[in-house]
């Protein structure tokens, strides 16, 4: 093995291996430090080269340690997952920093193939398809050089990289087909691929009124597209019209606690396994495929007006208060597709049981409440009127994210200073509800969203959590939002037009890769059908545009080539004429070197003249054109 | 090929199972198989465990995954099938001036429009015995090399031709059998010998003038006083031998040398004589070749000074067959005449 080839390959297998490093590091399951450790050590074994290395002994060593410290680690009690992660980033710089031997670059090889997979199961990162497509390059190349080595009469010079670019354009679209072609089967297990639940900051099932001092955050919960795919401009601003302005009911709390408020241990009323319909209402609606985030609490946001959800991925349940919940957080992203009837569809209230005490308790309602209360809706005629009352002298106060709230009483708190959050806003006209002698609860969940114009989507972020009031009036639960409209002017995103391409990237990866089923190939097939009578002509036009193109670009590398190597070129017939002048007769099979010394002409130069132009022919020496071999022909 | 999944240590059953599994060579294509190398198997055998996770899980970046492994798999094998369908024939290799029973050691370039870098081994049998030779591919050309040593002399057609590689990753080994339309022409070893113009051949030396004809290519054996010395002197950079001074009357220089061959085998001869016959022709030839002069073997004469003629010489020499004796048995010695026209 020569030093160049050797340098190459060490370069290159260290390459597949730093995909891995890689693509393992996006996953949120990963610690920095122990990816910067590879990282640094591939860093250090590039500029000082095989110097930098350890024999397989101490690499193995260092393996070993890794062992036992992660062993440490899980006695002392972190997570199994990110043990492992750990484990298999200690083993990678082991590899990094082996003695360069054939047998470390298939370790590379392995190892960095091994930490790909593993992020397939650990990340869900739209990046990952960098650390993939690099994989993929390097791991050809560096198979090239090792294919190369050791080879009798030495190493093999591998092509140059710019000549396998085609090669690699022409796999990446390949793999792109494979990936759509091959059968899905519908069989769940661990090696989906996870992310960690997010902790949710905005919605939450158990609210503390007092700890409330909070930015807004831009973090995003849900997305919400039209299922159907290649839709007209027009139909898009139709969806957006029906999607946008949408409550999205997570969990309803009735027990006030004087501080905030818990939810009431509800009792599941109906239940549904994985892949069931979920049926509330009958009658065609918008249909919609709502992607959530993997999150620390298990809730379904109820859109208004749903009437069904498609083939649930997970097994759910409802709550007599009309709160859906899977039956554990999942661990990762899901995608409902759902079916909503109009905004102002309020029969998915009427499936929510009747209240029960909690729900009317005055316990522990605190008395400056009541004093306000009573002097706010005083010449009211009747419930209802009196909570109008309340509602518009609410909608006149001041939303404040961050009011100093007392937190032992913070409902007398928010009365005295008029300013606070929706939460603050949704108790105290639920608490003046009681007070009035009508059940309510809080409830908790999402409201509007923005719409994202690159994409044509709904994304509902942290900063879009909400909480409102639902009050028994009139034999069924009626919705009131006491909280000032400044609050939906406000917003968390730093960078909104460089985020709506962003979040439009993310989505179509969810949508076309993560979540892409056996029924997306035949929707993608018939897109592809529509789109071609469509631009068929003009694909046609272009593609014969092209092909010529190719065609011109394909006969002059030809002649370039067959120029290089003066074969068939008109350099030959110059050549055969001017030898048979001279008494030779050179077949077609016949290298110049076999054909004998033409007439007049000197052994010595001729000699000279069969060695200059296998130079030319073969690539050592400037290619001769035809003036150049008449020229150096009448030299001889 | 530094890519051995020997080098992993593993054990001795699995690396033996291993060399099983890359005796298998299945069909691909008419003309084609592929078999399998040791790191190949190893490959393989983690693309199916992947798509086996993928199909499992519905895990789409597994697919995806899983889809680019199969792709690098799927685009070895394409462009090893490129490389073996477009590489050069024999059209390119000196295989016309083979000698029987003589080492014949081929280094030739041709060019390969296939730029990929690999080792091409092709390997055909016929009756002048089996041959191999490698091509060494780089971009944009190939080195062929290796060393022929027929057996037999004759004019053989090349016929099936097994062209093998493991280019370009090594993880596959491509197998093309494809037949070539060339022949090989293995001329019979080349026998050295001075004849004497206008005399039965054997023996003889050389009938000298005053003056020197022309020249020839040194043979061992030949006195040192005709080299030209100055001639040599100047050739020390080329590849050109000593060359030896033939004298000759003036009478005789501007007539042609000719050789007359009589091919019937008498009864006590046996096919050696015949070979040392042939061989002794076909030295003659390669020394006029090019020149002006004549060779007649048998009932067939041929033109030395004519390429053309002397491509049909030397396919008549390897493909010649001893004669019918005279009745009797007696009929004519095997004999060379080299004479003038």
């Amino acid at each position: 093995m020569n030093s160049e080839s050797s340098l190459r390959t060490e370069k290159l297998t260290l390459a597949v291996l730093m995909c891995g490093v890689a693509s393992l590091a996006l996953s949120d399951f990963v610690s920095p430090v122990y990816w910067s450790l590879s990282v640094l050590a591939g860093l250090l074994r590039l500029w000082l080269g095989p110097r930098f290395s350890l024999s397989e002994l101490q690499a193995s060593m260092i393996g070993w340690l890794g062992f036992f410290w992660v062993g440490l680690e899980l006695a002392l009690g972190r997570a199994w997952i990110v043990a492992f992660t750990d484990f298999l980033l200690i083993l990678a710089m082991a590899v990094v920093i082996e003695a360069p031997t054939a047998r470390n670059h298939l370790h590379r090889m392995l190892v960095g193939v091994f930490l790909v997979l593993a992020a397939a199961v650990l990340t869900d990162s739209v990046l990952y398809v960098f650390p993939l497509i690099a994989l993929m390059w390097f791991m050809w190349r560096a198979s090239v050089c090792l294919y190369g080595l050791n080879w009798p009469g030495g190493d093999l010079t591998p092509v140059p990289a710019k000549r396998d670019m085609p090669t690699m354009f022409g796999m990446a679209l390949l793999a792109g087909l494979l990936f759509v072609a091959m059968p899905r089967f519908d069989v769940h297990s661990l090696l989906q691929p996870t992310q960690p639940r997010k902790e949710t900051s905005g919605f939450s099932d158990q609210v503390q009124l007092g700890d409330f001092a909070r930015e807004l955050d831009a973090t995003v919960v849900m997305r919400v597209e039209p299922m159907q795919a290649g839709l007209s401009a027009e139909q898009i601003k139709a969806f957006r019209r029906q999607i946008e302005g949408r409550y999205w009911r997570g969990t309803s709390l009735a027990r006030f606690t004087g501080r905030g408020w818990q939810r009431q241990g509800g009792v599941s009323i109906r239940h549904w396994s994985r892949n069931r319909e979920v049926e509330l209402w009958p009658g065609p609606g918008l249909e919609a495929a709502v992607y959530r985030e993997a999150s620390d609490h298990a809730y379904i946001q109820i859109p208004d007006g749903l009437l069904r959800i498609h083939q649930l991925p997970e097994p759910a349940a409802m709550s007599a208060g009309g709160a859906m919940t899977f039956d554990r957080p999942p661990a990762h992203r899901l995608r409902l597709q759902m079916e909503l009837g109009g905004r102002t569809d309020k029969r998915f209230f009427s499936t929510m049981h009747a209240p029960d005490s909690v729900d009317s308790s005055t316990e522990l309602v605190p008395a400056a409440l009541k004093r306000w209360v009573s002097e706010v809706t005083r010449g009211a005629a009747d419930p209802a009127g009196a909570l109008e009352r309340v509602v518009d002298e609410l909608h006149s106060w001041t939303y404040d994210l961050n009011a100093s709230i007392d937190a032992v009483d913070p409902v007398s708190s928010f009365l005295s200073i008029k300013r606070g959050h929706c939460e603050l806003y949704a108790t105290t006209l639920a608490l003046a509800a009681r007070s009035l002698g009508v059940p309510s609860r809080v409830v908790n969940g999402y409201f509007g969203g923005q719409w994202n114009d690159v994409g044509g989507f709904l994304v509902i972020r942290e900063q879009h959590a909400h909480s409102w009031t639902e009050v028994w009036l009139n034999g069924r639960w009626q919705r009131l939002d006491a909280t000032p409209a400044s609050r939906w002017s406000l917003s968390g995103v730093r960078f909104p037009e460089i985020d709506a391409i962003w979040e439009t990237v993310k989505l179509s990866w969810y949508r076309y890769v993560l979540e892409f089923q056996e029924s997306d190939r035949t929707a993608l097939a018939k897109q592809f059908w529509q789109q071609l009578r469509t631009y068929g002509i003009k694909l046609v036009f272009f593609g014969l545009l092209l092909a010529l193109g190719l065609l011109l670009v394909r006969s002059m590398q030809r002649m370039r080539f067959w120029q290089r190597f003066g074969f068939s070129t008109p350099s030959w017939p110059v050549l055969d004429r001017w030898l048979s002048r001279r008494g030779c007769v050179r077949q077609a099979y016949q290298p110049l070197r076999d054909v004998a010394v033409p007439m007049g002409i000197s052994e010595n130069h001729w000699y000279e003249f069969v060695q200059a132009w296998e130079m030319q022919a073969y690539g050592a020496a400037r290619p001769w054109n035809r003036r150049e071999l008449k020229r150096h022909l009448r030299a001889l | 090929m530094a890519y051995d999944p020997a080098d992993l240590r593993l054990p001795g059953w699995l690396l033996r199972f291993l060399d099983a599994l890359i005796r298998i060579n299945l069909p691909l294509a008419p003309g084609w198989r592929v078999g399998l190398t040791r790191p190949g198997v190893m490959f393989m055998l983690a693309l199916f465990g992947v798509w086996a996770a993928a199909f499992y899980s519905g895990n789409n970046l597994l697919y995806l995954c899983a889809s680019v492994l199969l792709v690098i798999s799927l685009a070895a094998v394409m462009q090893g099938m490129r490389l073996l369908k477009g590489f050069p024939g024999f059209e390119a290799l000196p295989l016309a001036e083979l000698e029987r029973e003589q080492v014949r050691v081929i280094r030739q370039f041709a060019p390969l429009p296939a730029g990929v870098a690999a080792m091409v081994s092709m390997q055909w049998r016929n009756a002048a015995g089996d041959f191999e030779l490698n091509g060494r591919c780089t971009a944009g050309h190939v080195l062929f090399s290796g060393r022929l040593r027929p057996a037999k002399r004759g004019l053989y057609g090349i016929g099936l031709v097994s062209l093998q590689t493991e280019a370009p990753l090594g993880l596959f080994r491509l197998n093309l059998k494809r037949t070539s339309g060339s022949s090989m022409v293995v001329m019979p070893a080349s026998m050295p010998w001075q004849a004497s113009v206008g005399h039965v051949a054997e023996g003889q030396g050389l009938r000298d003038g005053d003056e020197w004809r022309d020249l020839r290519s040194y043979v061992p054996g030949d006195p040192l006083s005709r080299v030209h010395w100055r001639k040599a002197a100047s050739n020390v950079q080329s590849d050109q031998f000593w060359t030896v001074k033939r004298f000759a009357s003036g009478g005789e220089t501007s007539e042609a040398p000719s050789l007359r061959v009589d091919l019937r085998l008498p009864a006590p001869q046996d096919e050696g004589a015949f070979e040392q016959l042939l061989g002794k022709a076909w030295y003659w030839l390669q020394q006029h070749r090019g020149k002006q002069g004549e060779l007649v073997l048998g009932q067939q004469a041929f033109d030395t000074a004519d390429e053309v003629s002397v491509q049909q010489a030397m396919s008549a020499i390897a493909a010649c067959v001893p004669g019918q004796a005279a009745s009797g048995g007696e009929g004519l010695l095997l004999s060379l005449f080299e004479g003038v026209r």
